[in-house]
């Protein structure tokens, strides 16, 4: 319904629908839709959270008597049906509230995220910005040259420190190197603008391989088409080849790879984080879902979920304006 | 080697008599060095263009047409090569000048036509895009100045309501409409030249014959050279004023039109004119075909290379190659035993 649409050939389509009424009512029910499968996600992940065996305070406080953990219980609001405990929490994200943290009682599961997403952030957007311009670039290169040296080291080299080695390997390799043998930066933590450069080296790997590879090769598949060699043969440059016959076509599939990857990206990763001591975002998701502690899990799931979410419309409003083909359907009649 | 390139050119008795021709390619040969072998797909094509005259160069699918007008351009796709011959325009041959000075000529003295136009237009560009890098490469025209032009152009080859469409994508027109487009960025810069592989390929047969019938205007309009490459004899017929018969690389015949259709000569041109399907075909519901596939040449030896298809070959059509050599003003044969038979003849000639 609210699918894009890849036009076919034919003159009687409608007027052009780069208007801005006609985007923002796009926007709206792409906004409205997102709600409503937050809504389902979280009902999803309250459900299930719940009927897997086992409580929060199992493991920390076993050892208290059945009143004494009634009482903790009852303090936390878990006493109640499931589905009381739910719309409280619906009640409270309607006013902000995210609760509080079982694992760390003397602060807010907002408090929390506050303190640690904005670490995640800075990493995660830096990563972003390093791995997709320098794997476009070496893509493109790789592209232009192939089949030659240039496209064989670019591609080996890429593949084996992007794909084949897991980043924390590369990541404690790069401390042993850079912080402990020429003691340039930090091991690890948080505080100094130093403390970036490796962690965002490391985190950069993986996404850079995959933006260079899916360049290279939709850039090759457009290098051979018809329209490019009929650019060629009404004797424009080279320049203007490439860039506006070759990459302006090449590069917009690459917003697929992006939508998937970048809330990926920004939620940040539990072993960057363990392996340059980051107080960031990543380490939650597992410690959260380990510790059962329900306000984090829930507070995590609307952050994932969202983001993708906000990262679809995104991406699917990016291919409209870039690709004069597609455009935004589902609000025609 | 062969040497069948001796005097074989293609007389200038043809339609444009008497100038010297506005294109002429002489004893091209292109090779693909491929990993395993070499496929040695035009090996000494020898023609000539002249003003106001359409040449077809018809052949099977591989015989060469199309790496030959691409090699024109310099434009043979990787990995082939040119490796001998010469492209002589405006008194330069075009293999030898600079990359620079090829990329001038292209799109501005020499137009091409492409086969499938409906992915030969820049699909993230609007028309108008298209005509303002190509006009203001060549003739340094302003945007305001190429826009009007551009309306000219599209004008002039028929399409309704020129300024308006302008500002549309390629994927908004239909298939006919985009030829037309393309037809006119050939022309934008007043070519002397036109290059038209296989145009309406992909078009519908009505569309064809419209697109044809433009091409021609154009032709005698302003007075070009045109070169059209095609497989359909039909085609050629009614829009070539000169024909060349290419196999394997090779021009088997070459003659004006007429003529050809006439007495062809050559066993393989008999055999092509066979092939073309008629309305009243009374003998058998079966249509005539030459048995056999054309050759991809990968080694060079002497002999015709038509003879393990030909139901007149010899000894000698299979030891020695058979030199392109005039049978009659205009008209150039390379076989060693030509048809003669008047019955024959007709009966090809039928159509």
């Amino acid at each position: 319904m609210l699918a894009l649409r890849l036009q076919g050939c034919g003159p009687d389509q409608g007027p052009s629908d780069g208007r801005a009424d006609v985007v923002l009512s796009y926007l709206l029910q792409r906004v409205l839709s997102l709600l409503f499968v937050l809504l389902l996600a979280t009902v999803g992940i309250f459900a299930m959270m719940h009927s897997v065996p086992g409580g929060p305070f199992a493991f920390s406080q076993g050892d208290l008597t059945k009143v004494a953990m009634h009482n903790i219980m009852a303090k936390y609001g878990l006493t109640e049906p499931v589905w009381r405990q739910y719309l409280n929490w619906i009640w409270q994200l309607m006013h902000g509230y995210l609760g509080i943290p079982f694992e760390e009682p003397t602060m807010t599961v907002n408090h929390l995220i506050a303190t640690a997403w904005p670490i995640t952030l800075i990493i995660g957007g830096l990563t972003i910005a390093v791995s997709y311009s320098l794997g476009l670039l070496l893509g493109v290169v790789a592209a232009i040259r192939h089949n030659t040296w240039v496209d064989s080291l670019i591609t080996a080299v890429v593949s084996t420190a992007g794909i084949a080695l897991p980043n924390y390997v590369i990541g404690f390799l790069l401390i042993e190197v850079f912080a402990v043998k020429l003691g340039w930066l930090p091991v690890g933590g948080w505080g100094s603008p130093a403390d970036v450069v490796l962690p965002v080296i490391a985190f950069s790997l993986y996404p850079l391989a995959l933006m260079e590879r899916y360049t290279r090769a939709s850039t090759l598949e457009v290098t051979y088409a018809d329209y490019v060699r009929m650019g060629r043969a009404r004797g424009l440059s080279g320049r203007r080849i490439l860039f506006n016959y070759v990459l302006r076509t090449s590069l917009i599939p690459l917003i697929t790879i992006m939508g998937p990857n970048i809330p990926n990206i920004l939620t940040g990763s539990i072993f960057i984080e363990a392996t340059f001591g980051l107080p960031g975002l990543g380490s939650y998701f597992t410690n959260a879902s380990l510790h059962r502690d329900y306000p984090l899990i829930m507070a995590l799931v609307l952050i994932v979920a969202a983001l993708w979410g906000a990262c679809y419309i995104i991406s699917d409003l990016a291919y409209a304006i870039v690709d004069p083909r597609v455009r935004l359907e589902g609000l025609s009649r | 080697m062969t040497d069948d390139l001796a005097g074989a050119r293609v007389g200038p008795e043809g339609t444009g008599a008497g100038a010297a021709p506005l294109l002429e390619v002489r004893g091209l040969r292109v090779a693909f060095p491929l990993e395993r072998r070499t496929v040695y797909a035009v090996q000494g094509l020898t023609f000539e263009v002249h003003a106001g005259e359409r040449l077809g160069i018809v052949g099977e699918s591989g015989s060469g047409k199309s790496v030959s007008a691409q090699s024109i351009m310099r434009m043979v796709p990787f990995p082939g090569k040119v490796t001998g011959g010469q492209v002589l325009f405006e008194g330069r041959d075009l293999l030898g000048i600079p990359d620079a000075a090829i990329r001038s000529v292209r799109g501005s003295k020499i137009g091409m036509v492409p086969q499938n136009p409906l992915s030969s237009l820049n699909p993230v560009i609007t028309i108008e895009a298209h005509f303002r890098e190509v006009l203001s490469r060549h003739l340094g025209l302003s945007r305001s100045e190429a826009r009007v032009r551009a309306v000219e152009l599209l004008g002039s080859v028929g399409i309704p309501d020129p300024a308006q469409r302008l500002h549309e994508y390629a994927h908004r027109l239909s298939g006919g409409q985009r030829q037309r487009v393309i037809i006119a960025l050939a022309i934008a810069c007043r070519p002397r030249v036109l290059i038209a592989d296989e145009p309406t390929t992909a078009l519908d047969v009505t569309i064809q014959a419209q697109i044809l019938q433009l091409f021609d205007e154009l032709v005698a309009g302003a007075n070009l050279g045109a070169v059209l490459i095609t497989h359909n004899l039909g085609i050629v017929a009614a829009h070539c004023d000169r024909v060349v018969v290419m196999y394997a690389g090779r021009v088997m015949e070459t003659a004006p039109v007429v003529e050809l259709f006439r007495s062809p000569s050559h066993p393989y041109t008999v055999g092509l004119l066979r092939c073309v399907p008629r309305v009243a075909m009374h003998k058998a519901r079966v249509f005539a075909t030459i048995p056999g596939l054309p050759p991809q040449v990968t080694e060079l030896r002497d002999g015709c290379p038509f003879a393990p298809r030909c139901d007149r070959v010899s000894e000698q059509c299979r030891r020695e190659t058979p030199a392109l050599a005039d049978i009659a003003p205009g008209h150039a044969l390379a076989c060693w035993n030509p048809v003669t038979d008047a019955a024959a003849r007709a009966e090809a000639a039928s159509v």
